[in-house]
């Protein structure tokens, strides 16, 4: 025992060794870019910002677990836990040992992937995660893919005739996308085009391996509900950033050149304007997080987002733990690589 | 004397600054008339709401009387209810779920009534009560307008309270954090960290394990409120200490606090503002949301998520439960997001967007 908790101790100090080396790097960073080209230099920067990134969610995550008022094991257990069933939770959730190694331990498991196992029914948090990935990410998919096509679309009318009825109505339908609930949206979605219209099935996913008319069927009430707030915010980003491109001299020349107004808005203006657009649709994802969790409680739809939800009813929380910290690392993942296309879309980056 | 007619003329002078202001902006004009209105109606709901009105009462002993002539003193208890007027108490012996307009449910119906046949004694009773549900009632009877007033005082106070917390640990957070070095590469890293999470997970995780309460609420959507408020400030405070007047003041040997205090903070007062706007519209949103989910306000209480919530099983045979207390948000958000708007156009023209 004795031995295994030194052993563990020298672990510890050697991640934080590691740690410090790489904070190091981090804040001196010139050191490695030595004989690097700009984008080389961009792509490293943006890779070495992730790592404190990781570790400080690691770390928050872990200490979900320790800022429960009182015993994390009496609370998990219930109330009508034996003293012994409490005893048993501890030493299964590793609860028992000195907080220090418990930290050594979930960096060693998440390193390998093991997110825990769930407390309610003893399934392996990942392999449940996993088995629900699929009508998350359809939903996802379908839903940020509607917000873009509407979004970019009615932002780069709502520029192009600015200070008209058309902007007006369009920036109407921005202000207010952005304010309504995606939850409120379902229900009144739900009420007029299955109960009132019976269009679409009310709540339920069906797989599309089951066939894709169904499919479609049951996700479209869903991803309205979700992309309306995506596109909202799209809206307002093409539009502010069109506006200005479209007040620059190049677009004065093309048009007086005679070019058709088409040509102008999209290869000119838009190129140019896209940009930030871009980095607008990683940073809407949070939204689309927060609306997947609530709209699948409304929609009933087996996803990641309900096994969220069911953990806390249930207080199960390696699930808690287990989807926040997925979630939070594939929305970090996900980012990073928009801005390192950013970086390769950007010509200013690429060549400075 | 003379100092009263100093502010009194500096009273004026704001008033029309603040009248100009508004001229120039009729969007941030509907937001500020909108914002009061919901102020006014969430902090009178105590007079507004149907438990305090006359017509309650005394459609309630109407009905009583009536039921005794019916029935007889013994039994008259069997076919009348209480015309539950109060938002938050459970009364209720029986299931009752009407739209907006409908009295009660009926009693009493013969099981072989014609639609007409019931429509005419829905419309006897409704004469008979005086009252009528403007929102309809829930599943136990409760008026769903009464119970929106009250909501509407607790979403306000929940979001008041984070965004006044957000604000000042921001600035306390951000305001150092941007002028010295050494703090900034610490302090940014954890809230990096912090900003890596979509906030809204972060909140749930946080209610579910600190269990669900006004004050857990309240502590979650601080804590998710604070990063992205002190990447902003942290910003600001970056180029204001490469400004020459901070820089005149150091060279006049003007003490770090000092600095930190008289000359940079005023300048940081109008994005701190215009950000807690958006930090109190979101944090509607968010209380909003996790109460819907059952783990933000606790059903005891009234708040506008917890009633949509609460709605959720019957939702599909009543609209009426969920729309208007989650129109309340939508317009209170977007009343409060248009403020935001307006106050970022006027208090800062450095800051004007065109979105």
């Amino acid at each position: 025992m004795i031995l295994s908790y030194k052993y563990e101790y020298s672990i510890l100090k050697e991640y934080i060794l590691f740690v410090i080396i790489l904070l190091n790097f981090f804040i001196e960073f010139e050191l490695i870019f030595i004989g690097v080209n700009t984008l080389g230099r961009y792509l490293i920067q943006r890779l070495l910002a992730i790592i404190p990134v990781f570790m400080i969610v690691a770390i928050t995550v872990f200490m979900l677990i320790h800022i429960t008022p009182g015993d994390p094991a009496l609370l998990m257990a219930g109330d009508e836990a034996t003293p012994a069933q409490i005893d048993a939770l501890r030493k299964d959730l590793g609860l028992d040992k000195p907080i220090h190694i418990q930290l050594v331990n979930y960096f060693k498991d998440i390193s390998r992937g093991n997110l825990g196992h769930s407390i309610f029914n003893n399934h392996d948090v990942r392999g449940l995660i996993v088995q629900r990935l699929e009508p998350t990410l359809s939903i996802a998919f379908v839903a940020e893919g509607l917000a873009i096509l509407i979004g970019i679309p009615l932002g780069i009318i709502a520029a192009w005739k600015s200070n008209t009825l058309y902007d007006r109505l369009i920036m109407i339908f921005a202000v207010g996308g952005f304010a309504i609930p995606s939850f409120w949206l379902g229900y009144n979605l739900i009420w007029l085009f299955a109960v009132k219209l019976s269009w679409f099935p009310a709540i339920g996913y069906n797989s599309f391996t089951d066939g894709i008319g169904p499919w479609i069927q049951s996700i479209t009430l869903p991803c309205i509900s979700i992309g309306t707030i995506g596109a909202a915010l799209i809206v307002r980003m093409t539009r502010s950033s069109m506006l200005e491109i479209l007040r620059e001299d190049y677009i004065r020349t093309a048009r007086a050149k005679g070019l058709a107004e088409f040509p102008v808005l999209i290869r000119h203006a838009f190129k140019n304007a896209g940009l930030p657009v871009i980095t607008v649709i990683g940073l809407g994802i949070a939204g689309l997080v927060t609306g997947l969790v609530v709209t699948e409680a409304v929609f009933a739809i087996p996803g990641v987002g309900r096994l969220m939800v069911n953990g806390v009813a249930r207080r199960d929380f390696p699930i808690i733990q287990g989807v926040v910290l997925a979630t939070t690392v594939s929305y970090v993942l996900i980012n990073l690589l928009i801005d390192l296309s950013y970086g390769y879309l950007d010509p200013k980056i690429r060549y400075k | 004397m003379t100092t009263q007619v100093q502010s009194y003329s500096r009273f004026r002078e704001n008033l029309k600054t603040t009248k100009r202001i508004l001229k120039g902006n009729p969007n941030l004009l509907l937001g500020v008339i909108l914002v009061t209105f919901f102020v006014i109606v969430s902090l009178g709901a105590g007079i507004l709401d149907k438990a305090n009105d006359p017509k309650c009462e005394e459609s309630s002993q109407i009905r009583k009387t009536n039921a005794i002539e019916k029935h007889g003193k013994d039994k008259y208890k069997e076919h009348y209810a209480v015309v539950d007027c109060s938002p938050a108490i459970y009364i209720k012996p029986f299931i009752r779920l009407n739209p907006p307009g409908y009295p009660e449910n009926l009693k009493n119906v013969p099981p072989n009534a014609t639609e007409d046949q019931i429509e005419t004694m829905r419309a006897k009773e409704r004469a008979e009560t005086h009252i009528s549900h403007w929102f309809g009632t829930d599943l136990m009877g409760r008026d769903v307008y009464s119970r929106t007033l009250h909501g509407g005082r607790l979403s306000l106070a929940v979001a008041a309270t984070v965004s006044l917390l957000v604000m000042l640990t921001a600035a306390l957070i951000g305001i150092p954090t941007g002028y010295f070095r050494r703090v900034d590469n610490i302090v940014m890293r954890f809230m990096d960290g912090l900003m890596a999470f979509p906030s809204f997970l972060l909140a749930i995780a946080l209610v579910a394990i600190l269990g669900p309460s006004f004050q857990n609420v309240v502590i979650a959507l601080w804590i998710t409120g604070i990063p992205g408020v002190v990447r902003i400030i942290r910003s600001l405070v970056l180029t204001l200490r490469e400004s020459q007047y901070v820089e005149a003041a150091r060279a006049i040997g003007a003490q770090p606090l000092r600095i930190l205090f008289i000359h940079i903070f005023p300048q940081t007062i109008a994005p701190i503002v215009v950000a807690g706007t958006y930090i109190f519209a979101n944090s509607i949103l968010t209380e909003a949301g996790l109460s819907f989910l059952g783990t933000g306000i606790p059903p005891t209480t009234p708040s506008w998520g917890n009633q949509m919530g609460e709605s959720r099983i019957y939702a599909s045979i009543s609209s009426w439960t969920i729309f208007f207390p989650g129109l309340m948000v939508a317009l209170m958000v977007l009343a409060v997001n248009l403020v935001g708007d307006g106050l970022r156009d006027a208090l800062d023209p450095k800051l004007r967007r065109r979105g």
